[in-house]
């Protein structure tokens, strides 16, 4: 449907494409085909259906996510209301940002569709055609994402400065598309430049995930930021280098359109700078930047391996000796010993998980710091005082687990599920020894350093009798763990696909293991601390429950292993 | 001699599609089968039960002497299976996803990298043995997949479509490679859709359609009533029309004749 309307917005402007050397006919199918597919392809920042009824519905439902990222984004402009030209200019930079990166994650994999060359390519397509198409899909997929995200801002405007502002808001917002259509197509050709077309997705996978922990970080800092006197009180004479920022130009021109406080002389004509950049920048991606792009994703194309690289068959070298001396270290079996090793290369190097499990890696040091340790006014002996607190060192020794947790709950899923057939046919006597070294592999990975550097700070704040409950603490954890993986789909690593992320009935009980056992671990960890005579019921049962727990996961059975269909 | 797999009255259904519908063969040790038919057949059915990827199914199948459903681990042991599709792990190394491989076959680490080596060697990819596969091309793929179901020294190998993707030097080293794994004493079980290679490497040739065994023996026993090339014989044995017809029919709805396209061509 947005789609749709979107595409006839496009349209209206046939004329100006067809002056531009264009084949309306051809742009119009070409266009209508890759939203078709666009609409097909999961969401990126959400998690597709598993029913194909609700398949044609991303784009509506991604406007309506949009939309409430939007909300969070025009925070600035009426919490910050002490200078307004500063909180629009901190809106469009935020706006601008989200977009570039949201340009970044989301479109990449769209754009480096070598089909086009197959499928396009042979008919008899112009090149302007071509062209335009590529930018025009751009540009949709630009108004898809800006639309929804500038619509709370919108709304706050019209509350805040009168609804008749709200005529001139999509203005910059337009022109600030324009910029962030040049900034893509700049990184991309830069990207591409440097690294070569087959390195441009494993860079893009870098940006997402930088992207994940960048949002996740903001959640918590931002309203945290929000609360600093000293950051309420600013004004545009604190920060006299705002005035080189394109935002504070476009900023600048909606003050300037409804004559709004103007702070800097000069205004007017960075304003008008605002409205020639965007332009000149259009100009510079028709012109140079997009063909130069196509043209070296075209010949990417056909070279399917990459020349030899001494520097990365080192490093991979090295690599292999580290996992593998830690494999045999803690495993004899060699079906585990198997399972730990997939398990460390998969989630070191597969972009899909780490997509999902470094934004919660980022939530353990943005806790400790922001929740934990800074207090406004809190000196050393009130810090020292609040971290010997039974109540704070159990917080810092299980908000660890956080990672693990996220990273176990992920283990099942991949992309290259259908790879899974190689556990199949080897004489494999128990998934559960596979499991067992890829839990062990989570385990060293995502929970020890962290167990480590906490269990350390703990030790110097509390001292060594907190010894214990840092061992039982690890303890728990791992019931954590297992009970979470037991009430969820039993499959081997990497061995199921996305879209079979269960939501039914196995999810509820999930939820409930999560919300009542696993806080009754924790409570009972608490209640030791109170009363200790505590220690020694819940102690040996945690130690019970754990071996038990173990026990049953390493012996799972072929019966209890979700049957696949790898021919889906 | 004792047939090395044996099966009998094999059925499978997938809900209320039959797929395999009483498949009965001996396969005697040594011997290269070509298992052809069209798609949709049964082929693949017949090869992922004969790997236990597939657990359901009705009738007998024995290995060696040893009952699938009984004794799948054992079984295992004996088979190495190299699928159509290279389905692997692309962002792990040749060494790496072979190592992994080995490991699942319970392989000694110094054994494992001992024909890891001599394997990618043979197959020219040792200089790529330390770069992900993600870069590597189908024909890559396919040959560190074809070593994963050498590695452990299996005696039954099951392939199907092996060739898929190779260049025409690595096909013709594996039409010798399987002769050489013949001589060996293996047993190959070979499932494609390019009968010259079958018609050249196959002792004895199965043709099934709609999971069913339509034809059975060595190329001459199947010329001895259609006396023409593999191709024909299965042409005529699974699409019961002429090829050419269909063609004819195809070209008609161009609408010109058949003639007229010949001559403008």
């Amino acid at each position: 449907m947005i789609n749709k309307l979107l595409l006839g917005f496009i349209m209206l402007f046939a004329s100006l494409w067809k002056s531009l050397g264009a084949d309306i006919v051809q742009l119009k199918a070409i266009l209508q085909a890759k939203l078709k597919m666009d609409d097909r392809t999961p969401l990126q920042m959400g998690r597709p259906s598993t029913k194909k009824k609700k398949i044609n519905y991303y784009s509506t439902l991604s406007f309506f996510i949009y939309a409430l990222f939007g909300l969070f984004y025009a925070f600035p402009l009426f919490i910050v209301d002490n200078d307004f030209l500063l909180s629009l200019t901190e809106y469009y930079s935020m706006l601008l940002l989200m977009l570039w990166f949201m340009m970044v994650v989301g479109f990449s994999t769209v754009l480096i569709d070598t089909r086009d060359n197959f499928i396009l390519l042979p008919r008899p397509i112009n090149d302007k055609t071509l062209l335009l198409a590529r930018l025009l899909h751009i540009l949709i997929y630009l108004l898809r994402l800006v639309l929804p995200l500038s619509i709370p801002g919108m709304i706050v405007l019209g509350f805040m400065k009168g609804w008749t502002t709200v005529l001139f808001f999509f203005v910059p917002i337009f022109l600030l598309s324009l910029l962030v259509l040049f900034l893509v197509n700049a990184l991309y050709l830069l990207i591409i430049k440097l690294a070569g077309p087959k390195k441009f997705k494993d860079i893009i996978g870098s940006f997402q995930i930088a992207l994940s922990v960048l949002m996740f970080a903001s959640s918590y800092v931002m309203p945290r930021m929000f609360q600093s006197e000293k950051i309420m009180s600013m004004t545009i004479y604190d920060l006299p280098w705002i005035k080189w920022i394109p935002t504070y130009w476009l900023a600048g021109l909606w003050t300037w359109f409804y004559k709004v406080n103007v702070f800097f002389t000069g205004t007017k004509w960075m304003s008008l700078l605002s409205v020639i950049l965007p332009f000149a920048a259009l100009w510079a991606t028709v012109k140079w930047l997009a063909p130069k792009f196509i043209q070296a994703i075209a010949l990417g194309e056909g070279q399917e391996v990459v020349q030899l690289n001494p520097s990365t068959i080192t490093n991979l070298n090295k690599q292999n000796k580290y996992y593998q001396i830690l494999s045999s270290l803690l495993n004899k079996n060699p079906e585990a010993k198997a399972g730990f090793e997939l398990t460390w290369l998969q989630t070191t190097r597969n972009r899909a998980f780490k997509m999902k499990v470094y934004p919660s890696l980022a939530y353990i040091p943005i806790y400790f710091f922001f929740v934990v340790l800074s207090r406004p006014g809190q000196n050393h002996d009130e810090l020292i005082a609040r971290m010997s607190s039974p109540k704070a060192f159990l917080i810092l020794l299980y908000m660890c687990a956080f990672a693990l947790l996220t990273a176990a709950m992920n283990l099942i899923y991949s992309e290259q599920y259908k790879a899974s057939w190689i556990y199949f046919t080897p004489p494999v006597e128990r998934p559960g020894n596979i499991m067992s070294g890829a839990f062990k592999a989570l385990f060293v990975k995502y929970y020890l350093p962290f167990a480590t550097i906490v269990g350390i700070v703990v030790v110097y704040f509390s001292g060594w009798k907190t010894l214990p409950d840092i061992l039982i603490a690890q303890f728990n954890i791992i019931n954590f763990v297992l009970i979470s993986l037991r009430a969820s789909m039993v499959a081997l690593p990497f061995s199921v696909k996305e879209q079979m992320r269960d939501r039914g009935a196995k999810n509820i009980m999930r939820m409930i293991m999560i919300f009542l056992v696993i806080p009754c671990l924790g409570l009972a960890h608490f209640l030791t601390i109170k009363f200790w005579m505590l220690k020694f019921v819940v102690y040996p049962l945690i130690l019970i429950l754990s071996w038990m727990l173990w026990d049953s996961y390493k012996k799972t059975s072929w019966q209890a292993i979700t049957q696949i269909n790898l021919d889906e | 001699m004792q047939a090395i797999i044996s099966v009998r009255n094999l059925q499978k259904s997938y809900d209320s599609k039959v797929v395999l519908n009483g498949i009965n063969l001996d396969i005697l040790p040594g011997q290269i089968i070509g298992y052809i038919g069209p798609n949709g057949a049964g082929k693949s059915t017949t090869v992922k039960i004969l790997t236990g990827i597939i657990r359901d199914y009705e009738g007998s199948v024995e290995v060696n002497g040893k009952p699938l459903s009984e004794q799948v681990l054992e079984v295992k042991k004996m088979v190495g299976y190299i699928p159509e599709l290279a389905e692997l792990y692309d962002v792990l190394t040749p060494n790496e996803y072979l190592q992994f491989v080995g490991k699942l076959h319970h392989l000694e680490d110094h054994v494992i990298q001992e024909r890891i080596e001599k394997m990618l060697k043979s197959f020219g990819l040792i200089d790529y043995q330390h770069q992900r596969m993600d870069s590597f091309s189908k024909g890559m793929r396919q040959k560190v997949l074809i070593i994963s179901g050498l590695i452990h020294n299996p005696s039954i190998v099951i392939m199907d479509e092996p060739l898929s993707g190779l260049d025409a030097n690595a096909v013709i080293m594996v039409k010798e490679l399987l002769q050489a794994l013949k001589q060996d004493g293996k047993t190959i079980f070979y499932c494609s859709h390019m009968m010259d290679v079958v018609e050249k490497v196959s002792d004895r040739i199965i043709l099934i359609d709609k999971g069913t065994i339509i034809a059975d023996g060595s190329i001459q026993e199947l010329r001895t009533y259609e006396n023409e090339s593999l191709e024909h014989i299965f042409s005529k044995l699974t699409a019961g029309e002429d090829q050419g017809v269909k063609a004819g029919e195809i070209v008609s709805a161009l609408g010109i004749q058949k003639e007229e396209a010949s001559n403008d061509q």
